[in-house]
């Protein structure tokens, strides 16, 4: 039986989790689904005050997969965790600014702005 | 036809399927390649595919209720100047003006109802049948010269 598949890859800069897409596309309702059950399963089980999110990897994100990034959010609120973004790209981003998601979320340019803006 | 009548005609297709997350997925990646093929920019090609995924999802959703027995119809025409996509389900239909505004600051951090928005800041023009089970969506190129380059 083949194990499932991973769907982010964690590493730590400082006290900072830092969780990168492994998908191209967040389109799929059953990926995103998969997706978004391992960032609340690493927030769950994170020591630390602080997570990153990187979207590096990433080309296209549906309303589907915001809605996770806004569970996401709670959750890390209700924890005391902060949350930044990171490495969204421009046809991205636009869809942050078009639901004003970018007033909601920190979102920096690379992992290491996006773990330094978080206090 | 010729070889350059046949570069520059519209681009057709219609395709019905089951209320199926995932059934839609070749028939986008066909319209995204076709997009490709006609020069289209990136971000155009990006906004049709968001056009595309919401409506489908809101037609499997909402309108059909996730009933496999109901199905979802997508037409699709592609040109150089335009792309024209309507969606239809087989639900009781809504009215888009009663979709709260997710944008408010008091339904910012509610998850979902972000889909129609989605598509009416990514798409030229969006427009609803009266009975509320079909939406019409066009797109325009971004790039004005590129469009005024291909002919009519």
């Amino acid at each position: 039986m083949s194990s499932p598949r991973v769907r982010i890859m964690v590493r730590y800069i400082d006290d900072a989790a830092v969780a990168a897409c492994l998908d191209t596309k967040l389109s799929d309702e059953l990926g995103i689904q998969a997706w978004g059950e391992e960032l609340y399963s690493l927030v769950d089980n994170h020591k630390g005050r602080k997570l990153v999110v990187n979207f590096q990897n990433v080309v296209f994100m549906s309303s589907s997969a915001l809605r996770v990034l806004i569970t996401l959010n709670n959750k890390t609120k209700a924890k005391g965790i902060a949350l930044a973004l990171c490495g969204i790209n421009p046809n991205i981003m636009e869809a942050f600014k078009i639901t004003r998601l970018d007033t909601l979320f920190t979102i920096k340019k690379t992992e290491i702005e996006a773990a330094k803006a978080l206090k | 036809m010729f070889e350059k009548e046949k570069k520059f005609a519209n681009w057709t297709c219609e395709e019905v399927f089951p209320s199926i997350s995932g059934k839609a997925a070749p028939l986008i990646d066909a319209v995204l390649k076709k997009m490709t093929e006609k020069k289209w920019a990136p971000k155009d090609i990006f906004a049709v595919n968001m056009a595309l995924v919401e409506s489908i999802a809101n037609a499997i959703e909402h309108g059909n209720q996730h009933d496999p027995e109901k199905h979802v119809s997508v037409y699709c025409t592609i040109s150089e100047k335009l792309v024209h996509i309507s969606v239809k389900d087989e639900g009781p239909g809504f009215v888009s003006q009663s979709v709260p505004d997710p944008r408010n600051s008091e339904r910012m951090t509610c998850p979902s109802g972000r889909g129609v928005f989605l598509i009416h800041g990514f798409m030229s023009k969006v427009w609803f049948s009266d009975s509320g089970n079909v939406i019409y969506m066009e797109k325009f190129p971004s790039d004005k010269k590129a469009a005024q380059k291909a002919p009519a």
